[in-house]
């Protein structure tokens, strides 16, 4: 109780100086920190979850080719499931006269389970949310059925034999899963109409889907899975993700690499300062043992300085990373379902501990040496505490930071391979930087110039100098990787998606109205994508494998080979495709039975370069050899291909062409004349998807760059900790050149040489080290390409060099301006 | 406790210390030994680098000989551990040294109750208050140390070390970084509260002066003692 007492008084009389300062905001920031993320990679995680389940309508989806046994839907309320069933197939629609191909779904009691539905009242009218399905007798239509059949709400279609009111214009249905290129026009209906319409034959080609939603889908889904038959699989909301949560984990990723480094940062700022700190404590330590004080009673009394400072840490630390991770959310707002379900105790604990950890890896081992200092110091200045063994001291460090790496890191051995890299690394420089301090620069010329001068200041004290730059090299290192990384990443999002981008698809373009509709759009001054020949094939074989759609094999369950795929040919590469593997067709007249396909795709079904396509096109069957694998840029909302072919490849099959084009919120009129106009073309509205994506990127980069302020802030600590560091020496040296006599410009001088060499030598060294982990993060973790900025290389070295000399020069200004009389009495003790 | 103490407080025999310095080794103290009684005042007088530094942290258990033995108040002190040791200093000795050693970041009384803290003793506040009171000090008490003179920074440590009423008072040069007439008051302080305690005092100094105020001296020169005599 005692000790507590003296333990308090001792860290409030700490609080005052530098260094308790900079390891106490240290601590605070990795907690906040690591509490930030967690609680926000926590609440995030649920509702990417949720998302998903919009995506698929349900937590869980039964999809059948044939009606499904009704028993499986009956069971599941036994699960506590809530159900609903959707039944989707082809048909003809009627009014007036006119007929329409479209897509129907026929929605079951209970629908929708996940997400809502948004209708809008009127053609052009600004669309909501419900969460019911249509009325018995009503039906629901998007705009492609109301433009096509020419009729306005109120009026009436027939499906089947039956005849509905069509009474809202349907604008998203949230089950429509991840392939919003469902080109057909859509209607949605009520299911308990389905059997009067006798569209649905015995052998009519129909999707039956049964939703699940609950806490139990899982124990559900291993009761139902072993009893599926052909053509029925179970889909659950992990197997389906769509375009907004790869982005939103893709940022997830990304704001917890930057939180990992501020985390590491922070450390490093605490080792150098705890360093510094307990070095100043050997004296204190001496004092004590000499006025009788045990080992244990010191021990204690720094323990408990720490707990208190790790608590304080915690709860503070805590408190900002609640708040920031609401900032955080708030960035995100429009990404995140409103109502997010509440944070678990876990990410708070996970902060909590983290100020734990650091403190027990970064701060416990100079502690430790704290106990082993000899009393005689007090009368012989000069005597050192037995150092521990560097194993020691190391190993205790490296523990603590894996501890931290597992508890932030989601992919935990990818991250390991990247800070063992990192420690290799830094192992490296440390012997680098010894090597060259120890280096005696012998060139006569250099060694009187100002930088030789500063490079031997820097060689006297080689160790601790040593320390510095390669904790300004780390810092430097990790900062310049997240600054690049941030720069190109969110780049690439942007580029993907230009201001510019196609809003709007235009299908089934008819081979002699090409030239009519190109015109028709460029008249009116509307952007466009060039116009690509379509061809509908099925993938039927691969070399000799037979691919059987709703096999069991993974390749056989793959979307590609249940659908007929596009094929289009080219004599050009389109604009953001890259070769990755193989080459493209140089002339017109070269082979006609090669392909380029889809690189994802050909990983996904094993297709290999030179592996023989087989192809029913219309009936017809086709072969041709793989000749080069393609990236895509999905997102891009230009017409991509799977498949690619060379000109003529496909003459005399039936072919449609297909383009995208912007429209601006004025112009959208138009697509009534383009619509009545073309009356075979069908027009797909991106907007609504384009607007969410857009979001996602503004906010996504707002989010980052507010982590992006804690790794700013800690990399200053890690500055501020290793010249306060050194404070002490650089100025009791400076002090006593100047009782001897130097100059105030020489000491200042000196000074600035030093520290300017000290962030040249580091800067060049964080600038190798920051270009072998971009070369492993871009190709391991993201697989994306990058551009080298050669002039980081050149610029980065010497504005370190300045900021720091600047900032050492502020720091230890005092040297020069201070009596050297009170300098020497101050630190000499 | 008090009352069955032996007449002699201190007994050093044959202490004989060596550092190893590159490849020889170097004797800084040879074959020493002497007794001290309670309550007499011992100075350790010899030039600079004769050994009395290095003979004050063996008597007081800073440190231990490289042969020979000391013996405290009836404890062995080679015999016990560092911890041990500890314990017999925090329970019997008191301390002032040449560059007075207060904590820098604790205030003056603050510096004082450290003892008291430590051994965890009753109302320490009231204790350093009064010895605060006793050097002349009362209202300097929340002031740091690089906030008083050198002179007052040493009564600090003198009333740091009276407050727990030690047995033996060892000083190393105490009044090494003080001007003649601080010096000379601080002194007097010194030899005043020793009275008053009736503590036994080991002194260090070059001082001849300072040495003939104590009851004994004992000069070493190059790491033996030569004399050793009663002062009148
Ligand atoms: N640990 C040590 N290593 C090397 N030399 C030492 C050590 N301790 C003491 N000495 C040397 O021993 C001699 C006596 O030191 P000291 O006891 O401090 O003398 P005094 O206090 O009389 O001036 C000095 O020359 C000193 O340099
Ligand atoms: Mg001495």
């Amino acid at each position: 109780m005692k000790l507590i007492r003296l333990a308090g008084l001792f860290a409030r009389r700490e609080a005052r100086s530098g260094e308790f300062r900079i390891l106490a905001f240290a601590l605070v920031l990795a907690v906040a920190t690591t509490t930030t993320i967690s609680l926000f990679s926590d609440r995030l995680g649920r509702a990417l979850l949720a998302q998903s389940a919009e995506l698929i309508g349900g937590d869980l989806v039964l999809r059948s080719s044939r009606p499904p046994d009704r028993e499986w839907l009956d069971f599941a309320l036994e699960f506590g499931l809530q159900t609903t069933q959707l039944a989707e197939f082809g048909t003809v629609l009627m009014s007036n006269d006119k007929i329409l191909l479209a897509s129907v779904k026929a929605a079951g009691a209970g629908y929708p389970l996940r997400g809502q539905p948004r209708v809008a009242d009127t053609r052009y009218g600004n669309d909501y949310a419900v969460s019911k399905r249509p009325d018995k007798g009503e039906v629901w239509a998007d705009r492609r059925v109301i433009d096509r059949l020419g009729i306005t709400l109120g009026e009436t279609i027939s499906i089947g034999v039956k005849t509905f009111t069509v009474t809202r214009v349907l604008t998203f249905e949230p089950d429509r899963g991840s392939n919003f290129f469902n080109l057909s026009p859509r209607v949605l209906m009520n299911h308990d109409d389905l059997d009067e319409t006798k569209v649905v034959q015995p052998g009519s080609r129909v999707r039956y889907s049964y939703l699940y939603a609950g806490e139990n889908v899982k124990s559900f889904a291993d009761w139902l899975a072993p009893q599926l038959g052909p053509g029925q699989k179970l889909i659950d909301i992990r197997s389906d993700k769509g375009g907004t949560s790869k982005a939103l984990n893709n940022a997830d990723r990304y704001l917890r690499l930057i939180a990992l480094m501020a985390v590491l940062l922070a450390s490093v700022a605490i080792a150098v300062t705890a360093q510094g700190y307990s070095e100043r404590q050997f004296d204190v330590s001496a004092m004590l043992r000499c006025l009788g004080a045990t080992q244990k009673t010191i021990m204690h009394l720094y323990l408990i300085q720490m707990l208190l400072l790790a608590l304080l840490a915690g709860v503070v630390g805590c408190l900002l990373g609640w708040y920031v991770h609401l900032v955080l959310l708030s960035l995100l707002e429009e990404l995140i379902p409103s109502r997010l379900p509440v944070a678990g105790v876990k990410p708070l604990l996970t902060g909590f501990v983290t100020g734990f950890i650091i403190l027990w890896g970064m701060v416990l081992p100079p502690i430790l040496k704290l106990k082993q200092v000899p009393p005689l110091r007090v009368i012989r200045r000069n005597l050192l505490p037995l150092t521990l063994s560097a194993w020691t001291v190391y190993s205790v460090a490296l523990s603590a930071l894996l501890l931290l790496v597992v508890l932030l890191s989601r992919e935990i051995w990818l991250t390991l391979l990247i800070f063992s890299a990192v420690g290799v690394l830094i192992l490296l420089l440390a012997a680098l930087v010894y090597g060259l301090l120890r280096l005696r620069v012998n060139i006569s010329g250099f060694r009187h110039s100002l930088a030789g001068r500063g490079m031997a200041t820097l060689a006297r004290r080689a160790r601790s100098n040593s320390g510095q730059i390669i904790a300004f090299a780390v810092t430097m290192m990790l900062m310049l990787v997240i600054a690049q990384l941030r720069t190109e990443l969110l780049g690439n999002w942007q580029n993907q998606l230009p201001e510019d981008a196609p809003n709007n698809f235009a299908f089934n373009i008819l081979p002699q109205e090409v030239e009519q509709f190109e015109q028709f759009l460029d008249q009116r001054s509307i952007s466009r994508e060039p116009v690509y020949p379509m061809v509908r094939g099925r993938l039927m074989a691969i070399n000799d494998r037979l691919l059987k759609p709703g096999g069991v094999d993974p390749v056989g369950n793959d979307e590609s080979i249940n659908r007929e795929l596009n094929l289009t040919w080219s004599p050009t590469i389109p604009d953001d495709n890259r070769i990755i593997d193989g080459a493209w067709w140089e002339s017109q007249n070269a082979q006609k039975d090669v392909v380029s396909v889809e690189a994802e795709l050909a990983k996904r079904l094993n297709i290999k370069l030179g592996d023989r396509l087989v192809f029913n096109i219309a009936g017809v069957q086709r072969q041709f050899s793989v000749r080069s694998l393609r990236t895509v840029q999905w997102e891009n909302f230009s017409p991509n291909f799977y498949m690619i072919l060379p000109p003529g490849a496909l003459d005399g099959l039936p072919v449609t062409y297909i383009t995208s084009f912007r429209l601006e919120e004025m112009q959208r009129s138009l697509l009534i004349d383009l619509v009545s106009q073309f009356p075979s073309v069908t027009v797909l509205e991106v907007d609504v998807i384009i607007q969410q994506i857009r979001t996602i990127l503004r906010q996504v980069t707002s989010a980052v760059e507010l982590m992006l302020v804690f790794v700013l802030l800690t990399g200053f600590l890690v500055l501020m900790a290793a010249v306060q560091s050194s404070l002490g020496e650089r100025l009791r040296e400076g002090a006593l050149m100047r009782a001897l006599g130097a100059r105030r410009r020489f000491i200042a001088l000196n000074n600035l040489m030093e520290f300017g060499m000290l962030g040249l030598l580091s800067g060049v060294l964080a600038v190798l080290g920051a270009e072998m982990i971009n070369t492993y993060i871009y190709g391991r973790l993201f697989r994306m390409d990058r551009e080298l900025v050669i002039w980081i290389w050149f610029a980065l070295p010497f504005a370190a060099a300045i900021v720091i000399a600047g900032v050492g020069y502020l720091v230890t200004r005092k040297a020069v301006t201070q009596s050297p009389k009170s300098i020497l009495a101050q630190y000499s003790g | 406790m008090e009352m069955s103490l032996p007449p002699t407080v201190l007994i050093a025999r044959n202490l004989t210390q060596r550092v190893a310095i590159a490849n020889t080794g170097l004797t800084i103290l040879s074959e020493v030994s002497l007794e001290i009684k309670s309550g007499q005042s011992v100075a350790v007088i010899g030039v600079s680098g004769s050994g009395k530094s290095t003979l004050l942290g063996l008597l007081a258990g800073l440190d231990v000989p490289t042969s020979g033995e000391v013996v405290l108040f009836g404890h062995h002190l080679n015999q016990l551990d560092e911890d041990g040791r500890a314990q017999v200093r925090g329970q019997h000795v008191g301390f002032v040294f040449q560059s007075f050693q207060l904590l820098p970041s604790l205030t003056a009384l603050e510096n004082v109750l450290l003892p008291l803290e430590i051994r965890g003793d009753d109302d320490p506040a009231g204790k350093a208050r009064a010895y605060l009171e006793r050097v002349g000090l009362e209202n300097r008490e929340t002031h740091y140390p690089n906030q008083l003179s050198g002179g007052e920074q040493q009564r600090v440590a003198i009333a740091r070390a009276f407050v727990t009423n030690p047995s033996i008072l060892f000083a190393d040069e105490p009044t090494g970084n003080l001007d003649n007439a601080t010096g000379e008051k601080i002194i007097d302080l010194l030899f005043e509260l020793n009275r008053e305690q009736a503590t036994t005092l080991v002194m260090v100094t070059h001082d001849e002066h300072l040495a003939s105020r104590c009851e004994r001296a004992i000069k070493l020169e190059a790491g033996r003692i030569t004399d050793d005599y009663l002062v009148d």
